[in-house]
């Protein structure tokens, strides 16, 4: 495996951890979306400039934040303005805790799916509207004549119980 | 499970407003809070980005999941793409449809173009990717192209596929042509790879030279080009890209690109402005030769200059009858006449001029020399032992003004001046409403925004009017100052780069 290879390999096992960055500093799931392409392209053009044997995960977020910063440019220059880079938020989590609380491997991934699956018809209607369909939480919340606090609480719970979930899989997996 | 400690009012409230945050609903004072909470408590970071990242990894499996889900969403959500899951994955899921990510995870090993590759990956633009680029012109032999793993030939006139990696051969040249009519000439022993990604348009010169004539693109679809040295964002636009060993060079003719050096802020090239990239260093911008530039000195033909004595304007007539070019030649560049106040000065007489020339100073110390502009207003070649010891007086200096900044070379080193001067305005009467103005890029570098001149040049005589003058190489002291590649665009001054 040539190295490229590898630092590719590392950047989609990075890919929750990135888009989780990215979305502190532009707090758009599309844009987020779209920089972590950039940063793709980004790290396949110059994976040579990473030196070997220093902490990928900050490099990998060195290079996302500069292609957010030409996001919320572009986004200005175009007068969209959908982007918002808030520097004060990610100012405050410390390098450390990206690095270790980060990590969202493929293990954790098939037990997500497999968590998924488990979760009641509802839930699942949940998050389907919210992640696939992109609603946001007063839409829901209106389709559902629910209040918008019983949305956020429901989504908080689902995030609570997938994430036991997961860690039950992972520590089974382990056992 | 992972928060050791209980849950607390204070964590039920920061619930609601991570979720509030990530359905991008916090209010500021709401944010406020939020920050506040952060600040102050590694649990609450904790679980801030272990929630971001599952938040993204729920994404992203719910629309793995899409796949096989006959839910509601199927149909919007999903791509198509026919692939074979990788990994053990396959074997535990079945027939899943796969999100482009996996797809290009697999990609990622095998094809050489992966950049952007990835691009055409989604399932979107795959049938976009069909918007036919040909090959509408070919010299020599068919053109080598990588198309995934195989290298396939291709022929006047055949379809180039979105991921098609082309190399010319050595003497070889092609002309790829797309639907709205962008070309992309491929010289000699060139490479380059092409895709689409949401209808932009994306090419990879990683090697060899290609000139592109591109179209205007759609709003917010910029074609882009990348070297391994930089980036071109092009929405419209005629330009040459070169890509010589470290180093990529590109020069705009018509409309503008935005080139830049990964990880640093771009710049904007426009018509007739050119950049390459050196080391790891930012930009070096210099400016080309406008096709409507007058070429004043080519190295040869000195027939644009005549000689003159002293340092006040002189008529028309006095130039029609002045001495022909009295500096001499040397290595295709004017040397300045050992003689003291003899000047050499253009026979055409400027108004607002863009002025290009190159300059080359003999030595370290003693050099005192420069350009005019109708006997008024004049930009320094100096040594920094000129005798007024102003930095006003050093290379880039306008008497009024130091450079900005220093941009010393040795002596003996050909230098460039891009000089844009604005004469003063002045209303019937004759009195001045504006002052002249001027600014001057050495190599590239500005060292004059834009700057006033609130009189002449106190080493000047000819005093402020609106009459045109000549463009002045001073020759005061009789300094072998040498110039060369001297042109001038008249009426250009306006020109903010």
């Amino acid at each position: 495996m040539t190295d490229r290879d590898e630092i590719l390999r590392l950047l989609l096992k990075s890919k929750p951890m990135l888009c989780a960055y990215m979305y502190t500093l532009l707090e758009n799931r599309s844009l987020v979306e779209d920089a972590f392409q950039e940063t793709a392209v980004y790290v396949c053009n110059h994976w040579s400039e990473f030196t070997p044997g220093t902490n990928f995960k900050a490099w990998f977020r060195k290079v996302a934040e500069m292609r957010c910063r030409e996001i919320f440019q572009k986004e200005i220059r175009e007068g969209k303005g959908r982007a918002k880079v808030r520097e004060h938020l990610l100012r405050q989590i410390p390098d450390a805790v990206w690095d270790r609380c980060g990590d969202f491997n493929s293990e954790r991934k098939d037990a997500l799916i497999k968590c998924l699956e488990g979760l009641p018809t509802e839930s699942r209607g949940l998050l389907v509207r919210y992640y696939l369909k992109r609603q946001k939480g007063e839409g829901i919340a209106a389709e559902l004549q629910k209040n918008v606090e019983a949305i956020y609480m429901s989504l908080s719970r689902i995030r609570r119980r997938l994430k036991e979930c997961v860690e039950r899989r992972m520590q089974g997996e382990a056992a | 499970m992972s928060d050791p400690r209980e849950r607390t009012d204070k964590d039920a409230d920061f619930e609601m407003l991570l979720e509030r945050y990530l359905d991008g609903k916090l209010s500021d004072e709401d944010r406020k809070t939020f920050d506040e909470m952060l600040q102050s408590d590694e649990v609450h970071q904790a679980r801030f980005v272990e929630t971001l990242v599952q938040d993204q990894a729920l994404d992203e499996s719910l629309r793995e999941l899409a796949g096989v889900d006959s839910g509601p969403v199927a149909d919007t959500a999903t791509t198509s793409v026919e692939a074979t899951r990788p990994r053990e994955q396959a074997a535990k899921k079945g027939p899943l449809r796969l999100t482009p990510w996996v797809n290009f995870a697999m990609a990622a090993g095998v094809l050489v173009t992966v950049g952007f590759v990835i691009y055409g990956m989604r399932q979107t633009d795959r049938t976009r990717d069909r918007i036919p680029a040909h090959l509408t012109a070919l010299t020599g032999p068919p053109l080598e192209v990588l198309r995934g793993e195989q290298t396939v030939f291709l022929n006047k006139g055949d379809a180039i596929q979105t991921g098609d990696k082309m190399s010319t051969r050595k003497g070889q040249s092609s002309v790829l042509t797309c639907a709205d009519g962008t070309t992309l000439t491929l010289k000699e022993a060139s490479t380059l790879s092409v895709s689409y990604q949401n209808g932009s348009k994306h090419a990879y010169l990683k090697s060899g030279e290609m000139d592109a004539q591109v179209s205007k693109q759609p709003e917010g679809k910029p074609m882009l080009v990348n070297t391994p040295h930089a980036q071109i964002v092009v929405k419209g636009t005629r330009f040459t890209t070169k890509v010589e060993g470290e180093s990529t060079r590109v020069a705009v003719t018509e409309g503008s690109v935005m080139m830049q050096r990964p990880g640093k802020p771009g710049r904007e090239l426009k018509r007739n402005q050119a950049a390459s990239t050196a080391g790891k260093d930012e930009l070096k911008f210099e400016f080309t030769r406008p096709s409507d530039a007058i070429v004043l000195f080519d190295g040869k033909d000195t027939s644009a200059w005549v000689r003159h004595d002293g340092h006040s304007l002189p008529t028309q007539a006095q130039v029609a009858r002045a001495a022909t070019c009295h500096f001499r030649l040397v290595d295709g560049a004017l040397e300045a006449a050992p003689i003291r106040s003899a000047h050499l000065i253009t026979r055409r007489f400027f108004h607002d001029a863009q002025l290009h020339l190159e300059f080359w100073v003999p030595r370290e110390s003693g050099i005192d020399s420069g350009v005019w502009f109708q006997f008024r207003y004049g930009v320094q070649i100096a040594t920094p032992d000129h005798p007024y010891r102003s930095p006003n007086y050093y290379t880039g200096g306008i008497g009024v003004k130091a450079p900005d900044r220093q941009v010393t070379e040795p002596a003996r080193t050909w230098q460039a001046f891009d000089i844009f001067f604005r004469s003063a305005r002045f209303d019937e009467k004759g009195r001045k409403t504006a002052d002249a103005r001027i600014t001057v890029f050495l190599d590239g570098l500005m060292v004059q925004n834009n700057v006033a001149f609130p009189g002449i040049d106190k080493t000047l005589y000819q005093k402020e009017g609106p009459e045109p003058g000549p463009i002045i190489l001073d020759n005061s002291h009789g300094h072998p100052v040498r110039f060369r590649n001297i042109w001038v665009v008249p009426g250009q001054a306006a020109m903010q780069p």
